[in-house]
Order: structure tokens, then C-alpha cells, then sequence
């Protein structure tokens, strides 16, 4: 009962979360709606056990990917933040079929499976065995993973540093 | 319904001590700075708020519940092109993050034991939790100094980010070890691998070379994360006035200033969970609730030393305080967590001679590159000598 | 100007070097904690570094000079202590000077050795709460200022055992002083200036060395000898940037000619904020020099010769200068048979000093800016005057 109601308020949030992101002009706003979709996600993965998902939702989502955005919509606009610019959207019919067609597919599986059965088997959450999951089979995908971020990472700070100029050489216009 | 009630159980007495704790490190930390400049401090405001206090002051004890007071009836002032709505905000998600973490700290109230099942729920992971919700406070700086439209709100909020961001990764680095070395991220499974031991501390981790390194890793970035002096540059008063709160008064003021020291607690109280044996202290056996106070105590010298601190050192400039982050603090760290590897595979051989050459070398690597580190950054600066003209 | 843009890095290069991120212009003042006064900084920034500042002044505006034009000589005395309210003692000493030349009047021997007592105890107390709140600038939250405060006190009862002003003295007459000392005031002031070392030693042993201290300070708001010079520079900062000119060596006024003391000056051409904290550090241990030289020779004797309270000096121009702590100050008088000058001009070190405040700033920190103004040593009401 209680799970019920939580879940219910944490999804609403979550929705309302997602449509003010989309929705906002200003840009401030619109981040911080967003994040507060990402806190009521990591609300809904706490619900199902999943406690180090919903973690590092927050960690990884909120802490570093919503500031991010907020790093960038500083160095970009005026830090202000406020911008009345509307985006003109064209072709939003085609937006909408997409959106609609991503959201039929991430519901294949459970469509699949219909009629639901009666009884599912409930995996055992663990920080523990997720560790030694990624420990064990994973590790090379793990490293491998990390050898791509670094590169990823290196290739952003060359990428950011542009070309150095020379005392008294011309900047390329 | 025993849910619900057992929930409030475990969290309303978090929700009285704490801001009550508060009340007194405000009074300590005023008295204390105080005495440190050669004043006297708050010693007007006694207990029962009396006009004639100075009969009952009882050291200014009543000064926080002034104070308090004043602040609650003080007019709410929102300048006129803020962001009211994020203006609101950011007080109160400021207090939030800082109020939620304390929840995992392994404090264990008598009355808590039959709640088993609540704190269960969270304590597996909680090291982690607490990272991922400390981060929040960054949030509320920002939004704090962005909703104010004040250049000094939005510098102080700008400074804030950078500089939170860049300590976060010292900080979680350093509490890796431990993590490493307990094998679990479990609060309460690293504060119990620290108790027994020779003389209370022997198993603490402040007294190995990686512990001690990481603890000291650990208290710098925190002392940043928290904003507190030399780290105070996003609340800068010399320069930015108040930094991010300049525009606010009043309650919301008092909010911020609540989830600074809420903060600091938190933080301490990690500390204390990771390096200095949680509630591990003489007496455990005969009173268990003592593990409690023993706890609050190692937090109340933690926050000694902030107060301590604040009171020694001028502030470092931002490009300084950047530059000690990522070019001091985080590659000691990532070598910390390197260091603390081997001496965890070193030390299962269970054999006294690896042990010590293992603590040696140990201490010596992270000393060696500690000095290294610090040569390589100093910045190029000397005392200087000064001609005399007769 | 051409070493301005030298101190500074050139601008052009580095902004189109990155994102073009816009300024933030910042009017740091009026009301600032850190603006010692009622001054502002109208600030450009890049980031946090400074590309423009324009200082803006005029807010303590109390027109002292045509208010002076329109009173006797005597009458505006009182007035000179409003000046540089840390160091009234210095300024009523500059003006005397420069009445003097204009009356020809003997001044007494005790009288002499007085007012260097007291212009000392004056750079004492200045520079001591210049380094207190130059410290505090850089955040260290009150703590050095405290101490140094608690020196400034002691000093400050001093004064006003002598002249029953702690801050507004008005001390000094034309030929002399008000009246004489009480009676075991030397001694308790020998008392002050013996302890005064053992403070000295105590400050720097904090400050002078500590890294945090070092690493703001040092090569930060660098001011060639060239610059300050053609900027007219004096006092404390024109000796940070190298150069030993000090007029109490060079004018040798009143009777300093008789004591001994030295020059402390900075041995390179850098002119850091570091230097400006350090020569002030070492000159107050100079003025104890001074001041313990002093108090042993002084001896009994009038202190006001015999000068008349109303006079009507012969048309004539006369400038009366010294070193006051801050720097050259100087006050020029045309005399035209009134009793009132004709023309009044105060020659304010703070304010002179302060017009190299942007070149110093230039490519530096904010937070830099703020300790820059604290190390020129500012007071508002002699720059507004």
C-alpha cells in the first residue's frame, strides 16, 4: 500500500519533471526540472531494491550530468540565464511518431509476455553481487569502458583547447 | 501503520538532535573564535532569556536561542528581479541533502534496535548514498546564487559548483580505501570492522599510513565541500560580500546557515564512520547507548578543528584552491587507493615482518610523493630579504 | 603608461583564445566590506579575472580645502585630523609645517621631540591596522586584526592621555604643541614601545612566512619603480617598488636629522603586495628605533613658543611636507595679508597612490583587486578630502 502510493507520487513527479524540462523556456528552469525527473527516477529504482542503480542515478545524473548543463548554459548564454527565445519546432509530427515508437518498443518485452505470470521469480538486490558481476565476467567490458571514457575524456580537453596561437599570429576567423 | 511509525521513530530523533547541535556549535563556535582573536564572545544571553541574563548567563548559553528568535521574526526580504520561486527553493534544498545523509550514519540509538527492517532498507549501500546526496548541496548553492540576480550571488554560486565538483573526487577517492579495506559499503560493517583492537584505536583506520592519508585527503576536501575557511570562497566576505546568500534575511538565511552546520555534521560523522572507529570507545560493554556519545564526541573534534582552522588561516584564491584539488589532493588520492591495494594483499599473508615492511613502505611512498606533489606545485614563492637606506 | 600594459597580460589574445563568455561588470562598492570606506570599483570581469576597473571616489566629498580658505589659520587645525583619521597627529604636523614657513617662530626643543614621539607612535598605529585588515582582506577572518588592534589600543590611550582624543588629536599648534604630556606619560609610553617588539616578532612569526600568505601575496598587483615613480608615488609603496626615497632622510624636517634610522626599501623591482606588507612590517621596527632614541633624549622645557592664536601673514607661498605613514603629505598655502589663506592644497598621499590602482589590477583575480586595494592603504576621507 504504502510502495503503491509512493509509486504513484514519485511517477507523477517524474512525468511533471520531464514535461516542465521539455517545456521551459528558460533554460535554468528547464535543468533544474530535469533533475528533478532524475531525482524522482532514482525514487522509483529505490522502490524496486535497485539501491545502487538509484544511487548512481543521482550520482552520476544529477551530480555530474546536471551540472554539466549548468556549466555549459553558464560559459554559453548570458549567466543570467534568461533567454526568450522560442524554438521554432518543425517536423514535430515526426518527433511525435518516434517518441511514440521508442516508447512501444521499451514496452515490447512486458507486451510479449502478456498475460503477465502469476508469480515473479524476485531477484535478491546486492551491492555485493553487482560487484562481483562486474568483478568477474565484466571485467574486461568494464575496462574496456573506462579505456573508452579516458580517451573520451583526453579528446574533450584537446578538443576544448583548441589551437594554441602564437604571439602576434591571427586567429582564425 | 507500524511502518510509518517506525519510521518516524528512527528519523524524528535525528531531526531534534541534530538541529540542536547546532544551536550549541553556533554558541562554541563563537565563543571559541573568540577567544582565539582575544575577545570574550556572547556571554550576555542567559538561559531563560532574561533581560537581566547577566545574573544566569551561563557562558551566553541563550545566545543561539536568540539569535534564532531574531531570525524568525526578521522581515523576508526577495529582491525585486529574483527568481522568487527558486529564491524559496534553495534554502530549503540546501537543508534537505544535508538532513537525509545523517540517516546514514551509523548511529546507534538504544530505540532503534527493534527497527531493523528500516534501516536495513538503506544501509547497504549507504557509503555511496552519501556521496550521491552530499553532491546535492552544490545544487542549492548554485540556485541560491543564480535565483538572487545579485553579480555577488552569481559569482559565489559559479565558485561554489567549480569548486564542489572538484573536491567531490578527492573525497570519494580517500573514502575508497576504506571501503576497500572493509570490503563493504555498509556504514555500520565499516564501523564494526574497526572496533576491539589494541587500546580502543588499534584497528582504527586513522592509525595506518593509507587511513592516515586518506583521512587527511578526506578532511581537507570536506573542510571544501562544506564551505568552511580556507575553502570559503563561495561565501567570500572580503570579496564577494556573502557570496551565493547575499540576498537572503531572515528564516531562509537561518536555513542556510542550518544546512551548512547540518552538513558539517554529516561529514564529520562520516569521518568519524570511515577513519576514527564510529562509536568504538571505553565503556561499550557495560552501557552500549554510550557508542552514541562517543560518536558525537569524535564529531564535536572534528568540527574543533574547522572552528580552529577558521579562525588561523586566510582564504586561497580560486585558481590556487583549483589547482590544489586536482594537482595535490587527487593524484595522492588515486596513489593512496594504489598503496592501499597492495597493503591489503600484503597483509592476509598474516605474517608480522610483511605487516611492518608493508606499513613502512607504505608510509614512506605516500610521504615521498606527498613532499614530490608539493614541490612540483609550490608555487614559486620565498621570504624575501629588504635593503636598508641609512 | 607604457609599463601599464606591460604589468599587465594582453588582453586581445587570451579572450579570443577561448569561448567568448561575455564580462560581468561588478560595481564592488560603495557599500563593501572590503572597500575601506565609501569607494567604488567599477569592475569588468572575465571569469574572475579582472580586463577593466575604474575607480569611482567623491563619496566623503566635505570640501576641507575651501572650507580652510574661509577660516583662519588656526581654525582649520581641528579640521586636518579629518583627514586621514588613523594618523591625525601626522597631518596636524604636516599643516604646522607648512604655517610655520609662513610665521617666522621659534618652536621649543621638548616641542620637537614630542611631535616625532607622537608622528611615530602614528606610523605605529598605522601600519599595524594596515596589516591587520590587509590580512583580513585575504580572509583571515579578524583574527591578525584583533591583534593588531589590541597594539593599536594601547597606543590610542596614549594619545588621548596627551591630548584627550583618541583619534581627532588636534595636538599640534604653530610653534609647537597644544600643551605638555602628563606627568609619567613618557614612561608609560617607553612601557608601550619596549613591549611593542615582542608583538612585532609574534606577527611575523604568523604571518610573514605562512604559505597561504606567500602564495596571495607574492606577485600579485606588481609595481615597477618606472611606473610609481612617473605616477608620483611615496611612502611605503614607492619604497615596496625599490626605491629609497623617504622624506624624513631627505628634507630631514623638524629634528630627524638627529636620530638614527634606516630606510627599509625592497631589493627588487617586482613591488608585490608582498613587498608592500613586508617594508611596513620593517619600518615600525625602525620607529621603535626612532621612538626609544627619542624618549631618552627628550628633556624638560616649554612646549609652545610664543605664537600668536590670530595672525596675519605676509603674502607668500609656503609647503609644508612629511612622511606621514601613507606617504607624501603635504599641505601648500598662499598666504595674502588675511588672516585666512588665500589658498589651501592638501597634497593627499592615499589619494596619489591610489590612481596606479588599475594598473595593478589588470589580469589579476577578483579577489586579487580586493587585496591590492587593501595594500595601497587607503583612507576615504583624506582621498575625498
Amino acid at each position: 500500500m504504502t510502495e503503491q502510493i509512493a509509486f504513484w507520487i514519485l511517477s507523477a513527479v517524474a512525468v511533471l519533471g520531464a514535461l516542465v524540462a521539455v517545456r521551459k523556456r528558460n533554460l535554468v528552469h528547464g535543468v533544474f526540472a530535469l533533475m528533478l525527473f532524475f531525482a524522482a527516477l532514482s525514487g522509483l529504482f529505490l522502490l524496486l531494491l535497485a539501491e545502487f542503480i538509484a544511487a548512481v542515478q543521482i550520482l552520476v545524473y544529477i551530480g555530474a550530468v546536471g551540472i554539466l548543463l549548468l556549466f555549459a548554459i553558464m560559459l554559453t548564454e548570458r549567466v543570467t540565464g534568461d533567454d526568450d527565445r522560442r524554438i521554432t519546432s518543425r517536423g514535430w509530427f515526426c518527433g511525435v511518431v518516434v517518441a511514440v515508437a521508442v516508447f512501444f518498443v521499451l514496452l515490447l518485452p512486458p507486451i510479449q509476455q502478456w498475460p503477465a505470470p502469476e508469480t515473479v521469480p524476485t531477484p535478491e538486490p546486492s551491492v555485493e553481487k553487482l560487484g562481483q558481476r562486474l568483478m568477474n565476467p565484466y571485467v574486461v567490458t568494464l575496462e574496456v569502458l573506462a579505456l573508452l571514457l579516458t580517451a573520451a575524456l583526453i579528446g574533450a580537453v584537446t578538443a576544448a583547447q583548441g589551437k594554441r596561437l602564437a604571439k602576434g599570429e591571427e586567429p582564425p576567423e | 501503520m507500524s511502518l510509518v511509525l517506525d519510521i518516524l521513530i528512527a528519523t524524528v530523533p535525528l531531526l531534534v538532535i541534530f538541529p540542536t547541535l547546532f544551536a550549541f556549535t553556533t554558541w562554541l563556535e563563537r565563543k571559541a573564535l573568540a577567544r582565539i582573536q582575544n575577545r570574550v564572545g556572547p556571554d550576555k544571553v542567559g538561559v531563560p532569556l532574561t533581560r537581566y541574563g547577566g545574573r544566569f548567563s551561563l557562558f551566553g548559553l541563550g545566545q543561539p536561542m536568540a539569535d534564532g528568535i531574531k531570525m524568525l521574526f526578521k522581515e523576508n526580504i526577495v529582491p525585486r528581479d529574483a527568481d522568487r520561486l527558486f529564491h524559496l527553493l534553495a534554502p530549503i534544498l540546501a537543508l534537505i541533502p544535508a538532513m537525509l545523509v545523517l540517516c546514514f550514519l551509523p548511529l546507534e540509538f538504544p530505540w532503534t534496535d527493534s527497527l531493523k527492517p528500516v534501516q536495513a532498507f538503506l544501509l547497504d549501500g549507504a557509503v555511496i548514498f552519501f556521496f550521491a546526496i552530499t553532491g546535492l548541496n552544490t545544487l542549492a548553492v548554485f540556485m541560491a546564487g543564480w535565483a538572487s540576480r545579485n553579480k555577488y550571488s552569481l559569482l559565489g554560486g559559479m565558485r561554489a559548483i567549480a569548486q564542489m565538483v572538484s573536491y567531490e573526487i578527492p573525497l570519494v577517492l580517500s573514502a575508497v580505501v576504506v571501503v576497500m579495506m572493509v570490503g563493504d559499503l555498509n556504514a555500520k560493517e565499516i564501523a564494526d570492522f574497526q572496533t576491539g583492537g589494541k587500546w580502543i584505536v588499534g584497528n582504527w583506520f586513522l592509525f595506518t599510513p593509507w587511513g592516515l592519508a586518506a583521512f587527511v585527503i578526506f578532511f581537507i576536501a570536506s573542510l571544501a565541500e562544506t564551505n568552511r575557511s580556507p575553502f570559503d570562497l563561495p561565501e567570500a566576505e572580503s570579496e564577494l560580500v556573502a557570496g551565493y546568500f547575499t540576498e537572503y534575511s531572515g528564516f531562509k538565511f537561518a536555513l542556510f546557515f542550518l544546512g551548512e552546520y547540518i552538513a558539517m555534521f554529516a561529514i564529520s560523522g562520516l569521518a568519524v564512520t570511515l577513519f576514527l572507529g564510529g562509536g568504538a570507545g571505553p565503556g561499550l560493554d557495560a552501557a552500549p547507548w554510550l557508542s552514541v556519545v562517543w560518536f558525537i564526541a569524535k564529531i564535536f573534534v572534528l568540527i574543533g578543528v574547522m572552528i580552529w582552522l577558521r579562525g588561523t588561516l586566510p582564504r586561497l584564491r580560486v585558481d590556487q584552491l583549483m589547482g590544489f584539488a586536482w594537482k595535490f589532493l587527487l593524484p595522492l588520492s588515486i596513489l593512496n587507493i594504489l598503496v592501499a591495494g597492495f597493503a591489503w594483499h600484503a597483509t592476509q599473508q598474516d605474517s608480522k615482518t610483511i605487516t611492518v615492511v608493508t606499513w613502512v613502505i607504505s608510509l614512506a611512498v605516500l610521504y615521498m610523493t606527498a613532499k614530490g606533489l608539493n614541490q612540483l606545485n609550490r608555487a614559486k614563492v620565498r621570504p624575501r630579504n629588504y635593503r636598508y637606506a641609512e | 603608461m607604457s609599463n601599464a600594459t606591460a604589468t599587465a597580460p594582453n588582453y586581445e589574445l587570451i579572450q579570443r583564445d577561448g569561448l567568448d563568455t561575455g564580462l560581468l561588470e561588478i560595481s564592488m562598492g560603495p557599500h563593501h566590506p572590503s572597500t575601506h570606506g565609501v569607494f567604488r570599483m567599477d569592475v569588468k570581469l572575465d571569469g574572475e579575472t579582472v580586463v577593466d576597473l575604474q575607480p569611482v571616489f567623491g563619496y566623503l566629498h566635505r570640501n576641507h580645502e575651501k572650507l580652510a580658505e574661509n577660516m583662519s589659520y588656526l581654525s582649520s587645525m581641528p579640521f586636518t585630523d579629518r583627514l586621514d583619521y588613523f594618523n591625525s597627529m601626522t597631518n596636524n604636523w604636516a599643516y604646522a609645517l607648512a604655517a610655520e614657513q609662513l610665521i617666522e617662530i621659534e618652536i621649543p626643543e621638548r616641542a620637537e621631540y614630542l611631535r616625532v614621539i607622537m608622528s611615530e607612535l602614528t606610523r605605529l598605529v598605522n601600519h599595524v591596522s594596515l596589516v591587520g585588515f590587509f590580512v583580513n582582506d585575504l580572509g583571515a577572518l579578524g583574527t591578525p586584526l584583533l591583534y593588531a588592534f589590541r597594539e593599536r589600543e594601547k597606543i590610542l590611550d596614549l594619545f588621548e592621555q596627551a591630548s584627550g582624543a583618541r583619534m581627532m588629536c588636534n595636538y599640534f599648534r604653530f610653534g609647537g604643541l597644544r600643551n605638555d604630556v602628563p606627568e609619567g606619560w613618557l614612561d608609560r609610553a617607553r612601557e608601550v614601545v619596549d613591549r611593542f617588539p615582542k608583538f612585532l616578532d609574534e606577527y611575523e612569526k604568523l604571518l610573514c612566512e605562512n604559505e597561504i600568505i606567500l602564495s596571495r601575496t607574492q606577485g600579485v598587483g606588481n609595481l615597477s619603480k618606472e611606473l610609481a615613480i612617473s605616477a608620483g608615488i611615496t611612502g611605503p609603496m614607492l619604497r615596496a617598488s625599490g626605491e629609497s626615497y623617504d622624506i624624513r632622510k631627505v628634507d630631514r624636517y623638524g629634528i630627524y636629522d638627529r636620530f638614527q634610522f634606516r630606510v627599509p626599501y625592497s631589493e627588487g623591482d617586482v613591488g608585490d603586495c608582498y613587498d608592500r606588507f613586508m617594508v611596513r612590517m620593517l619600518e615600525m621596527r625602525e620607529s621603535i628605533g626612532i621612538l626609544k632614541q627619542a624618549l631618552d633624549g627628550i628633556e624638560d622645557g616649554p612646549v609652545l613658543g610664543n605664537a600668536p592664536k590670530v595672525f596675519k601673514p605676509k603674502p607668500a607661498e609656503a609647503y609644508g611636507r612629511i612622511e606621514a605613514p601613507k606617504g607624501e603629505l603635504g599641505f601648500y598655502l598662499i598666504a595674502d595679508g588675511t588672516p585666512k589663506p588665500y589658498r589651501f592644497r592638501v597634497r593627499p598621499p592615499s589619494f596619489i597612490n591610489l590612481t596606479v590602482l588599475r594598473d595593478m589590477c589588470l589580469g589579476q583575480k577578483v579577489a586579487d583587486a580586493v587585496i591590492i586595494l587593501g595594500s595601497i592603504d587607503i583612507v576615504l576621507g583624506e582621498v575625498d578630502r
